[in-house]
């Protein structure tokens, strides 16, 4: 069995580090198996033939195969940096607010929702600043009006009755 | 024939329709300008919004974004050396050194003329070739649609920015994804587990919104890029001004320097319009084309990187050029030769006309209005913007802290607006991730988007054929079209293979 420790050269663990170009591939290839399997079993589908099967099956096995070629040659071009610096947790937290978003819209209303979202977005980008009144409150105040005044009178978007505005 | 030119005359110059053209445009800059915001993401947005406008007037923003966003690409690139699109990268080269010497409205004009042109040409081109490629392919049964389709996902994953291999992935897990739903030729269910709000299959608007916008937004936003942007840029414009003093009389535009750039400008319509109309290609390899083709055949070639004006007209031409060429597939074929094209596809499925070699025979007023407003929208592009760089210039210092927040939230209600649908918002914020994915590991998005609206089409086709040649294979290779389009395939896979290869011995030697 292969074990890597502090002793492992570096070249080595980096072959065999999950977290780098070959997790693409590895999960392509896994998604593939899985999918492809599942058509074979006849649960897939409400009383599909072989012809529904395969165009599924088609593009599950370009999947594989790609997948793998991509598994393969990973590693032999240097990663792009552009993504380095990608917080996923930040994306996860900016996720959350969405979600938060849109049961505020639905309880409390179109334009409190919207003014609490971007006042939360808004401190958090911003933090480390004093004068919250002038660069948060206020743009997220003046936006809030737009976007409802946009989806009120414009897009005529349907909710239920809001709690509040 | 004159009640078609009246009708087609009111339908393009109707007031509403040119208020919506001209918001467009100057939607369409304004989105190009602004780094980390693009012409896709904006179009991708406005798609849910459409739904209530008139067919020509919302067709008539979304080209107006599209063309815009070509331009306005330019502005930042020049102004701040941070390209504002992809397709905007090959400007920095010569534009920013341009502003440094002291010439940026020079730079700024040249830019704006050559995008003009380039997009103007292409646009004639569209419109004269369309139509009777259109005609064409009426002739066409589903082997020959089969091997288009076939056809036109390998050009798309070959000639991406990247690696191929990354293209074809992508262009598979959109053609897989485009199968969750309702079979097109029997109507059973497959794929759903149990939940029955995919049985229609997954929603276009979301998906398209989640991987092109929310994506981005998610990466800017995990990047925190949004605190530093506009303090970048303000930091280089600082440097800017330290290092030149300005001096506007120097700085004059004129027909001489126009026509000195106009060679280099014909040469970057030319390969715009070529790139732009294979499936695939994209504006950002057009402008790189253009600039690499237009400095071989300069006579001032150790001018480029430097500030030449030429070097700013090639990639500018090239990459506008791309805006009505990438349309011929979409409107002769029903098949989307880019990623904005896709979801320019998108739009017109939204208006009840339905991309194929039909589209015009069935829809000849609107399409005939589309070709008209395609046509005036460069002029409004031209005069808008000729008024307004200065304002341009300074939108594009918007600080994205702002701008993330509010596109986010717009993109969220936007979709939910669409159909009232809670549903349509997680497929949104799932496609997003899957965005973050792809882009994260270079997987280019186009070939992906592509793979998803095409599935349906080619999967219809490819069983047609099986059934009329009773389940033998070999009957999608009795038409001489699609053989011609399989060689075509091979041909192309043959001089990508030999050209890495050459690449690789140089590199070697």
């Amino acid at each position: 069995m292969h074990t890597t420790n502090d002793a492992t050269p570096t070249e080595a663990r980096r072959r065999f580090n999950l977290r780098s170009d070959r997790l693409p591939g590895l999960l392509f290839m896994l998604a593939s198996l899985f999918f492809f399997s599942f058509t074979l079993t006849g649960r897939w589908s409400s009383g599909a033939g072989i012809g529904a099967r395969l165009f599924p099956q088609l593009s599950l096995a370009v999947m594989f195969v790609s997948g793998l070629v991509v598994f393969r040659s990973a590693g032999k071009k240097e990663e792009k940096k552009k993504f380095g610096d990608l917080d996923m947790r930040l994306v996860l937290f900016f996720l959350a607010l969405a979600v938060l978003l849109f049961f505020a819209v639905l309880h409390l209303g179109l334009g409190v929702g919207v003014f609490l979202y971007l006042l939360a977005m808004f401190l958090f980008q911003l933090r480390g600043r004093t004068d919250f009144f002038r660069y948060a409150i206020l743009p997220a105040f003046g936006i809030s009006i737009f976007i409802w005044a946009l989806f009120t009178y414009f897009v005529r978007i349907v909710l239920p009755t809001p709690l509040l505005f | 024939m004159s009640e078609l030119f009246l009708q087609v005359f009111e339908g393009a110059f109707a007031p509403s329709v040119i208020l919506y053209t001209t918001v467009g445009v100057f939607l369409g800059v304004t989105v190009g300008a602004i780094p980390g915001l693009s012409g896709d993401m904006a179009i991708a947005l406005l798609l849910p919004l459409i739904y209530r406008v008139a067919p020509a007037a919302a067709l008539g923003m979304l080209m107006g974004i599209y063309k815009g966003s070509m331009f306005g690409g330019s502005i930042s690139a020049i102004s701040f050396g941070v390209p504002g699109t992809p397709a905007a990268v090959a400007t920095v080269e010569d534009g920013y050194p341009a502003k440094l010497q002291g010439r940026p409205k020079q730079a700024m004009l040249t830019a704006l003329y050559s995008s003009v042109t380039g997009d103007l040409l292409s646009t004639l081109i569209l419109v004269f070739i369309a139509v009777p490629m259109a005609k064409a392919a009426l002739h066409f049964g589903p082997v020959e649609f089969f091997a288009l389709y076939v056809f036109a996902l390998m050009m798309i994953s070959l000639l991406v920015v990247g690696e191929m291999k990354k293209g074809i992935a992508a262009a598979a897990v959109g053609l897989f994804i485009g199968t969750i739903g309702m079979d097109p030729m029997m109507g059973s269910v497959r794929l759903t587990f149990g939940i029955s709000s995919l049985r229609g299959g997954i929603p276009l608007i979301p998906l398209l919104v989640g991987v092109f916008a929310v994506s981005e937004l998610l990466v800017q936003f995990g990047k925190e890029c949004a605190r530093l942007s506009g303090e970048k840029m303000a930091a280089m414009e600082e440097q800017a001004r330290e290092l030149v003093g300005y001096d506007p009389a120097k700085d004059r535009m004129s027909w001489k320097i126009y026509r000195s750039t106009f060679k280099a400008t014909l040469v970057g319509s030319g390969m715009g319009t070529f790139i732009g109309a294979l499936p695939g290609a994209g504006s950002s390899l057009a402008a790189f084309m253009s600039y690499g083709l237009a400095r071989k055949l300069s006579k001032l070639q150790e001018e480029f990187g430097k500030g030449s004006l030429e070097g700013v007209a090639a990639p500018e031409a090239g990459n506008s050029a791309t805006a009505g060429a990438s349309l011929i597939p979409l409107f002769a074929f029903g098949i989307p030769g880019s990623a904005t094209a896709a979801l320019f596809g998108a739009a017109l499925v939204m208006q009840g006309i339905n991309p194929g070699p039909m589209m015009i025979e069935e829809n000849k007023v609107i399409i005939y209005t589309l070709f008209v407003i395609i046509i005036y929208a460069t002029f409004i592009n031209l005069f808008l913007s000729r008024g307004l760089i200065p304002i341009y210039a300074k939108l594009s210092r918007i600080r994205a802290c702002y701008l993330v927040p509010t596109v986010f939230a717009l993109a969220l209600l936007g979709t939910y607006a669409s159909r009232n649908s809670l549903f349509d918002v997680w497929i949104l914020l799932a496609a997003g991730l899957l965005g973050i994915f792809l882009r994260k590991h270079d997987f280019p998005l186009g070939p992906f988007v592509l793979g998803f609206i095409v599935g349906p089409g080619a999967e219809k086709a490819l069983r047609q054929a099986l059934l009329m040649g009773r389940g033998e294979w070999s009957f999608l290779l009795k038409s001489p079209i699609a053989l011609a389009f399989y060689g075509l395939c091979i041909l192309s896979l043959a001089l990508l293979h030999f050209s890495a290869l050459k690449k690789k011995i140089v590199e070697e030697d």
